[in-house]
């Protein structure tokens, strides 16, 4: 498939996923060179960097320049600050204030993993972009085209974050961890004897290593959170019942944090950014078949999409459930589920697969 | 051809652009750190052989060590014209620059609290001011003109009743530029203020007396003159006391504690005596060499040399390119084996834009896009062909025309 005289760039993190991921590209032949992007300072996002972190801090970039340099490879940061800022940060923030939930690991490897990335390796003469992704590359049968595909380990599988990636970038793209288990990674890791054989899981935001997402916006972004008015709560009667904080701080799906006392379990189901309202309400209302989404990114010709049976899955940790699509507009698809989904949250991915494969994804527009 | 690499990460080299014919690094850093001496090589290669005694001990052996220091100094004393008791040895001109900053200050506090240097300084003489500041002292930064120059007059203008010291490199270590050192100094002892100067990158380029001088302290380093990294000399002119920054014994004139690093003592002065015996020599080879660079690199797309002040030594070439991505531009220099720095060697190992070229008014992206090109003794007109060639061949494939 790949030649091996060509030459591979491995993102690396610094973790053990990507550290044995440039290990075994290095084991199979191939011409490699380890690269660390830079995409924020804590000085730019406060947290606080010795308990939290687990990635982009100077000790990531140190043991990723050691692991390449044990292989005897070459290593280079790549500062993308910028690029991230302007468009991962921007988009999160945004969102959030238009009362969506966004999923800025999505934007970040479709937009600056592979996007700007590749850009820059254009300028290296480097043709080939690997990552430490639980993901594969399939090929669909019915088109004949090499899409990206779940990983073997079903746990671990990443490939619902990657739905974003451009066809022509994804022919450039190698996975060298699809066929490994996160347990097979570890092992071998230790094997090899690698520093990074323990690091720990990264579960969080990385430019929000405290999890605090609240915490983020009002400290960078002060000016949003204070534009952003108290209003109403109201339930499914159309009563009105508590004040909300300022629609930022709710999430479709919400429990916690709400500050309501109504006696029974309420979820918030809807946020109306026109008209600053929190709906809420049991968890049956927030339930929906249809919903539309936009943004969205094609890996397979659109007539092995469109009216065609596949299974299309709404959160990171959830299952693929069966429905249909059908185009509205230009920029827009409605999908609808033979069964009704909880809390489809408007701003999170929408990612079509047919069997293991990844045909398409989008976002969440409205429900 | 590089020979040896005391300073560089092992590992096997790289080889990853295929038109790439050489197996040889092209060497172009010299003022990051430079090739040990032959005779400074032959020298350690001894003591690797015999081992040496602590010079503070009192048998033969620490006898014999102690002798050798004061070889040392006294060689030093001699190129220097001063004593050998104005000679200090430190671990290299980042720990000289310190002790002579803030032991100054701390000496001259009930004099004044004002202390001046400017913007381009390196980061241990930066450093040193901010932590100076810390302490309570104000600190002037002069600001330089578009080609780094430093004006006299607006030192003269800046030195006030309170002002206690000034510190001014000799050479900017990114751009090559001389700053008139002599003229400064000279106001300096006229207005009575204390005058620091880090000469890490004159040394060998400009001829340095210290009789005669109103330089009261000097700094230099050792692996930027062909002895190892790790030892560095602080002249400190008789009669300048400073506070004591570190605590022990009473070596180094009582300033600097610590056993002396003797094998880098022997290694400096013997670098330094090579450099001042062949400094016409090396001066000729290097602005022979400079010309056949500048000639070559005029054409490259986008480019502009930065060479517009006042003087330069010539070993020292900063240019940078305009439609052209920095680190790009790096990767592709290390993928074909070219050691050249962007401003300076950077310890942190990203590059964050070079504070010298942005004290310049230079944007972002351009100091990004700059080279410091600097030549050692043995750099020859073959490897500036080499490095020409394929500077072009890099600059050509990514440069973009602009929108």
């Amino acid at each position: 498939m790949e030649s091996k005289d060509k030459k591979v760039v491995i993102a690396m993190s610094g973790g053990v996923d990507s550290s044995l991921a440039a290990r075994l590209l290095v084991d199979q032949g191939y011409d490699v060179m380890g690269v660390t992007m830079k995409l924020w300072g804590y000085i730019d996002t406060g947290g606080r960097p010795t308990h939290d972190s687990n990635c982009c801090s100077l000790d990531d970039i140190n043991n990723a320049k050691a692991e390449c340099a044990s292989l005897g490879i070459p290593h280079y940061t790549l500062d993308m600050s910028a690029e991230f800022k302007e468009i991962v940060i921007q988009n999160f923030v945004s969102e959030y204030k238009a009362g969506r939930t966004p999923n800025p690991c999505i934007i970040c490897n479709t937009e600056i993993k592979w996007h700007a990335l590749l850009n820059k390796l254009d300028d290296l003469g480097v043709q080939y972009l690997a990552t430490g992704h639980y993901a594969r590359k399939v090929k669909h049968e019915a088109s004949g085209k090499w899409v990206v595909g779940r990983g073997k380990d079903q746990v671990k599988d990443q490939s619902y974050v990657l739905w974003g990636i451009r066809p022509e970038e994804l022919d450039r793209t190698l996975f060298p961890l699809g066929d490994l288990s996160k347990q097979e990674v570890r092992e071998q890791a230790a094997k090899a004897d690698m520093r990074t054989a323990d690091t720990p899981e990264s579960m969080e935001i990385c430019f929000v290593p405290d999890n605090d997402y609240r915490r983020f916006l009002s400290e960078q972004y002060p000016e949003v959170i204070e534009a952003a008015p108290k209003g109403e709560f109201v339930d499914s009667t159309g009563e009105v019942i508590g004040e909300h904080q300022g629609i930022h701080n709710y999430t479709v799906g919400q429990r916690k944090g709400l500050g309501l006392a109504t006696g029974e379990r309420i979820f918030v189901n809807k946020i109306d950014v026109e008209s600053n309202t929190v709906h809420v309400g049991s968890k049956a209302d927030a339930e929906a078949t249809n919903f539309t989404v936009n943004s969205c990114n094609w890996l397979v010709p659109e007539a092995f999409i469109f009216d065609q049976k596949l299974d299309v899955q709404i959160r990171y940790n959830s299952a693929a459930k069966p429905a249909r699509i059908s185009r509205i507009s230009d920029d827009e698809v409605q999908v609808i589920f033979e069964t009704p989904e909880n809390a489809i949250t408007p701003g999170q991915s929408a990612v079509f697969f047919q069997g293991e494969a990844v045909v398409g994804g989008g976002i969440i527009n409205s429900v | 051809m590089r020979k040896h690499s005391f300073f560089i990460p092992s590992g096997p080299p790289f080889n990853y652009v295929q038109t790439m014919k050489r197996s040889s690094t092209i060497y172009l850093d010299h003022a990051s750190g430079t090739n040990l001496l032959p005779g400074v090589k032959d020298r350690i290669s001894d003591w690797l052989e015999s081992g040496m005694a602590n010079p503070s001990s009192i048998h033969q052996e620490g006898r014999r060590s102690a002798a050798d220091l004061d070889e040392a100094r006294t060689g030093i004393a001699e190129v220097l014209g001063c004593k050998p008791s104005e000679i200090l040895f430190t671990s290299g001109a980042t720990e000289a620059n310190n002790l002579v900053i803030l032991g100054s200050a701390e000496a001259l506090r009930d004099k004044g609290r004002h202390v001046i240097t400017c913007a381009t300084e390196h980061p241990s003489v930066l450093e040193s001011h901010k932590a100076l500041e810390k302490k309570g002292f104000q600190v002037t930064y002069l600001a330089v003109d578009k080609n780094g120059d430093v004006d006299p007059e607006e030192f003269r203008d800046s030195i006030t009743d309170d002002t206690i010291m000034a510190s001014f490199m000799w050479v900017n270590n990114e751009s090559g530029l001389m700053h008139p050192i002599e003229n400064l100094a000279q106001i300096a002892r006229e207005r009575g203020i204390r005058f620091h100067c880090d000469a890490v990158q004159a040394f060998g380029h400009i001829p340095i007396q210290m009789q005669n001088s109103g330089i009261d302290s000097l700094a230099l380093s050792g692996h930027k003159l062909g002895a190892p990294a790790g030892i560095g000399v602080l002249y400190l002119r008789k009669g300048r006391t400073i506070s004591r920054t570190s605590f022990g014994g009473s070596q180094e004139q009582n300033v600097r504690a610590g056993t002396p690093n003797h094998i880098g003592a022997i290694s400096i002065a013997k670098a330094i005596k090579y450099h001042a015996a062949h400094l016409d020599v090396n001066t000729k080879k290097y602005v022979e060499l400079l010309t056949h660079l500048q000639g070559q690199l005029k054409a490259l797309p986008g480019i502009q040399i930065n060479r517009d002040g006042h003087q330069y030594t010539p070993n020292i070439l900063s240019c940078s390119f305009r439609q052209v991505d920095g680190e790009a531009l790096f990767i592709r220099l290390d993928m074909s084996n070219i050691a050249v720095s962007n401003g300076a060697a950077c310890s942190s190992g990203s590059q964050a834009p070079s504070h010298v070229l942005t004290a310049l008014g230079f944007d972002e992206n351009l100091a990004q896009a700059s080279l410091r090109i600097s030549m050692g003794i043995d750099t020859t007109k073959h490897e500036i062909d080499d490095f020409c060639r394929e500077l072009e061949q890099i600059v050509t494939s990514i440069y973009r025309e602009p929108k």
